[in-house]
């Protein structure tokens, strides 16, 4: 096992798509409707799942994502996404969600859903939605959810989204070394509560 | 599919640990992903981490396909002039187009002149068989009017659908449309070309006239409102052997003043003496509610304005709206109607919510 307690790398090493990504944005700017739709469909479903994270109403989740990407098109020769595309785009969405959260006074039903996430079956809509109520209460799913709200933010970024220290950093509006404080304490707490689980037999 | 009865090794969580930690190249990050998924534990974690934020049945709704389409749908109507034109919409009335914040669906019902051509022009040297028919649809918070080759005059309503027949306006050829939704006709007699709409339900065959015809989901039929002239009903009856005698299956003959609803069951009810200022407002640019319960009002609200009502409380939904509305913004309207309903509206994108004035006092 790792020391948790070691400092956490970014990833220095450059990705491979970064280019490919350049290049996507070059042709955005140029207005080739083409390049917006690759953008449109690469990160559209992932988008609305971070929103909804927000909002707990998947219709106004779509309705976020599609504001941020209409914004992107109508500005789109002047479209210079600061710190990578994706960082971009989530922050994005996430300033649109919190400012539907703050003009509809959502917070409540925001507070709620943790709890909820633990009941699963309750919100099952579908049979795809039974069986993944019953998968939703796996010791890691639970575990997560239990995390401080910043802490929760940060982990499902990297793992779901995978996205970089940087990226992260730009998506929650905090700094980088902030991100790392978060990952380092997420491991520990996360190690402890499924090691936990299993001693006491909670399988 | 990932199986929760698995528990996680610890092999799993170093492999959590590696992932949160973002270590390595994306190729040995590749690899290690592919290791996992050779076990089921592994399998599982990897299976929650993609689920974290929504469930896949969540994310099966977000389809990005069908939404990048719905994306550019309404970035065409989005304040884009567009020249008038001839389309087919394989999305039907009914059907919510949440992302259309268009400034002709914020201005009310907005007017797009159309002239439609018989089509028996466009045909060429060599042409065999009749032309193909011309349809001519309106969304929500859109309305049409239409100048028919033969001079009738169609005032198409919001959300509605009008398909004329290939070849319209052919000399010794009825003159035949269909339609969906509403619409005003004004029609110029002709005894040798009968001008025949077909809905639903049956047929309205006009004898020279002006009349409504609307067959919005809550009619639950086919309704006609003759203001000159006579119309001819022909309902659409199932066929035997379950017509029964209370089925009846003869034309009826409208005259001015006269409601007609054809039922699907191919029954006919007809009301005489009838006002249609209200019927007939909508064909002027008015959208008249009288003393109707809001729950029910909230389909023509929804249609006329091209915006998704929500209201907040039952008692809210039961009141009686009488509101007469023309010209100005879906704002205006709602500020209005909210009002009137001793109520209070608020927006967000294209949808408007109503909450109660008291209900609001007691959440404080």
């Amino acid at each position: 096992m790792t020391n948790p307690l070691a400092p956490l790398p970014e990833r220095s090493e450059p990705d491979a798509s970064d280019s490919a990504t350049d290049a996507l944005c070059a042709r955005i700017r140029g207005g080739e409707q083409g390049a917006f739709d690759t953008l449109f469909l690469q990160h559209y479903t992932q988008l609305c799942a971070f929103a909804n994270s927000f909002l707990h109403a998947p219709d106004d989740a779509e309705e976020v994502v599609q504001t941020v990407f209409h914004r992107i098109w109508q500005g789109h020769s002047t479209w210079h996404p600061k710190g990578g595309v994706r960082s971009y785009l989530f922050a994005a969405c996430r300033n649109q969600a919190l400012h539907l959260l703050e003009h509809e006074s959502m917070v409540s039903r925001s507070s709620g859903y943790v709890a909820e996430v633990m009941r699963g079956y309750s919100r099952a809509t579908s049979p795809l939605d039974v069986m993944e109520a019953a998968a939703t209460s796996t010791r890691l799913r639970a575990a997560i959810a239990e995390l401080p709200e910043r802490r929760r933010r940060v982990v499902v970024l990297r793992l779901q989204y995978q996205l970089s220290n940087g990226e992260i950093a730009q998506v929650l509006g905090i700094s980088v070394k902030g991100v790392e404080i978060q990952l380092r304490r997420a491991i520990l707490d996360l190690r402890q509560r499924l090691q936990k689980a299993r001693v006491l037999g909670l399988v | 599919m990932a199986d929760d009865r698995h528990d996680f090794e610890d092999a799993d969580l170093d492999r959590l640990e590696q992932l949160l930690r973002g270590e390595g190249t994306p190729r040995e990050r590749a690899a290690a992903e592919a290791e996992l998924r050779r076990r089921p534990s592994g399998q599982a974690l990897l299976a929650t981490l993609t689920t974290l934020d929504a469930s896949r049945g969540l994310l099966k709704r977000w389809d990005a396909s069908t939404a990048l389409e719905r994306f550019h749908k309404a970035n065409e109507l989005r304040g884009v002039r567009r020249p008038p034109r001839l389309v087919f919409h394989s999305e039907r009335a009914g059907k919510r187009v949440r992302w259309m914040a268009s400034a002709a669906a914020l201005a009310g019902a907005a007017m797009i002149a159309v002239v439609v051509r018989n089509g028996a022009e466009d045909a060429k040297p060599g042409d065999q068989g009749a032309p193909p028919p011309r349809d001519i649809v309106t969304a929500p918070g859109q309305r049409a009017v239409l100048d028919l080759v033969d001079g009738t005059r169609v005032v198409l309503s919001p959300d509605s659908h009008l398909r004329i027949a290939g070849g319209f306006g052919a000399p010794n050829t009825k003159r035949e449309v269909s339609l969906e939704g509403e619409a005003l006709f004004v029609v110029p007699h002709d005894s040798a070309r009968p001008f025949v709409i077909h809905t639903a339900h049956g047929s309205v065959e006009d004898l020279g006239t002006e009349f409504m015809v609307s067959t919005y989901p809550e009619l639950n039929g086919t309704r006609l409102a003759v203001r000159e002239g006579k119309v001819a009903l022909h309902p659409r009856v199932p066929t035997p052997p379950s017509a029964t005698p209370e089925m009846p299956v003869v034309a009826a003959i409208l005259s001015p003043g006269d409601i007609g609803i054809m039922r699907s069951n191919g029954g006919v009810q007809i009301a005489h003496g009838q006002d249609l200022s209200d019927l007939f407002a909508a064909s002027r640019g008015a959208l008249t509610i009288r003393a109707q319960v809001l729950e029910e009002a909230i389909p023509r609200l929804e249609r006329w304005f091209g915006v998704r009502v929500r209201v907040v409380d039952r008692a809210l939904q039961s009141r009686r709206l009488s509101v007469e509305l023309r010209d100005g913004t879906a704002t205006d309207a709602f500020a209005i109607i909210a009002l009137a309903l001793k109520a209070r509206a608020s927006w967000h994108q294209n949808q408007v919510t109503l909450e109660s004035d008291d209900l609001r006092g007691e959440d404080k």
